[in-house]
């Protein structure tokens, strides 16, 4: 009697928490958007510029796909919001040194770069603080006409492409030293469309 | 008893892993979803989270408020729910740099698609979407209440979930006291008791969330039935620790910080029902957030 009691007391709780697991699993179920995750990545390129010339000239390069590839995502779209400079490293380099130049951007396999942005003039004290390039609170940087939009259209290509970034200038050493030694790094703040 | 007690936790832990594994890849979401925000714009996508969340966890340990100093083991599975309005899907943020410093209306993490601001050029910068779809929030827990020693009892919640693959360990512990407050005072027209409970929850390495709340409760029992409520005062914090996704080198990418749920006052009324050693209770939570909480238990 008390077994068969003990088994009906089972029985009524098996099937009421079954009832609740169905409900529960219900709730689960429906509750996830089909909705793209945006994942931010940040492509650094770090030139290193070694020289007791007044010219510099350095190229990194940037493979996409292999970025992709990393996230381990069914990547749906591509594209960059933001375009940094800065000067990271500068050794004994005197801070009052000024650099020119500009930031070319080409396809790996293409021969001709295209110019995005120009600087002129600017301290390596100024550049210090990460400059975006999209900012106007430092005077001295400016925009390539049509180099974004050029940037922008890479970034659209399917499939990804690898990219080559080129920084080439002068050096103003304003009288002082012969060798300058500095870590001139560009930041491409980008946004990956995934299918979770 | 013990033959349906085991059966009883058996079909619990079942509904845990039913519930984890069928959300497994929102888990996933979840975390990767957080982890491109920087801490200015995480709470706010977060908050209605953490309000719902909150108010759950703090719901579901009322009930009668006449504790008889008599043997007490009940184990209960407690639902509960918050409502998900317009309000929920949306918040304000400021766009990164370099882009116009005003605020932008874009998708909480239970809103839909993520605001897309136009900068200099061209470019353009995506807030993340949404992740849920909800019209109400719900949670499950199960609750063992141990008692009644010196018109006192305990109450226990606890879960834990060893993380596989993509899915974050889980854990949930807490603890709540009662107290009978009707013996101080002979007779009255109602049962008093105060309560106070507190819980801890972790997800994965990124958040882990303190909830206390302190209780006033009264009931008056009719037979199997009993109509009870009160008042409640609690507190839900969320810490957040991460690293911003793809940007671990970058000033400025660790995330720290701690911030809390926005209700902190509510009242509640509900009825029980106690059918020998079935006991049902379902009862609505009025505050910053509105609570629905039901529950079936087992034990004497």
């Amino acid at each position: 009697m008390k077994k068969n009691r003990a088994y009906n007391i089972g029985i009524l709780i098996n099937t009421t928490l079954l009832f609740f697991l169905m409900v529960v699993t219900f709730a689960c179920e429906d509750m996830i958007r089909d909705n793209f995750l945006i994942l931010e990545e940040v492509a650094e390129f770090e030139y290193t510029i070694d020289t007791d010339d007044v010219n510099y000239n350095e190229t990194e390069s940037v493979n996409l796909q292999s970025i992709i590839n990393d996230l381990d995502s069914d990547v749906e779209d591509i594209s960059f919001y933001n375009f940094t400079l800065q000067v990271t490293n500068t050794y004994e380099t005197p801070l009052n040194t000024e650099i020119s130049g500009t930031i070319r951007v080409k396809q790996s396999s293409d021969s001709q770069y295209e110019s995005i942005v120009n600087f002129t003039n600017i301290t390596l004290e100024e550049f210090q603080t990460e400059r975006s390039i999209f900012s106007d609170e430092l005077t001295g940087i400016s925009l390539v006409s049509g180099g974004v939009a050029y940037l922008i259209d890479l970034y659209d290509q399917q499939p990804a492409p690898t990219l080559d970034f080129n920084v080439r200038g002068t050096i103003d050493r304003n009288g002082e030293g012969q060798n300058t030694t500095f870590d001139f790094t560009v930041r491409v703040y980008s946004q990956f469309e995934t299918d979770p | 008893m013990k033959i349906s007690n085991r059966l009883s936790l058996s079909i619990l832990i079942c509904i845990l892993v039913v519930c984890i594994s069928t959300s497994a890849n929102s888990q996933n979401q979840f975390e990767d979803a957080i982890e491109q925000f920087e801490s200015e714009s995480v709470t706010g996508y977060l908050q209605p989270f953490l309000n719902g969340f909150g108010a759950n966890l703090n719901s579901g340990f009322a009930g009668t408020a006449k504790l008889e100093n008599k043997l007490v083991i009940r184990l209960e599975a407690v639902g509960m729910a918050t409502l998900i309005g317009d309000a929920e899907e949306t918040f304000k943020a400021i766009p990164p740099a370099p882009f116009n410093q005003q605020k932008v209306e874009t998708a909480t993490i239970f809103g839909d698609q993520g605001a897309t601001v136009i900068g200099a050029e061209g470019i353009q910068y995506k807030y993340q979407n949404g992740v849920f779809d909800l019209d109400y929030f719900p949670l499950a827990v199960p609750q063992l209440t141990i008692g009644n020693y010196y018109h006192t009892q305990v109450k226990l919640r606890y879960f834990g979930y060893t993380g596989q693959d993509d899915v974050p360990d889980i854990q949930l512990l807490g603890l709540g006291i009662q107290h009978e407050l009707t013996q101080y005072f002979g007779e009255l027209p109602l049962d008093l008791s105060v309560a106070l409970f507190y819980q801890q929850f972790k997800i994965g390495d990124i958040i882990e969330s303190d909830a206390i709340a302190i209780a006033g409760m009264g009931s008056k029992e009719f037979g199997i039935l009993t109509i009870y409520g009160g008042v409640q005062y609690e507190k839900t914090q969320m810490d957040l620790n991460y690293t911003r996704s793809g940007s671990s080198d970058i000033e400025n990418s660790q995330v720290d910080l701690t911030f809390d749920a926005e209700n902190s006052i509510r009242g509640y009324a509900g009825l029980g029902l106690d059918l020998s050693i079935v006991h049902i209770r379902t009862d609505i939570n009025i505050g910053n957030v509105s609570v629905l909480s039901a529950s079936i238990g087992f034990g004497i």
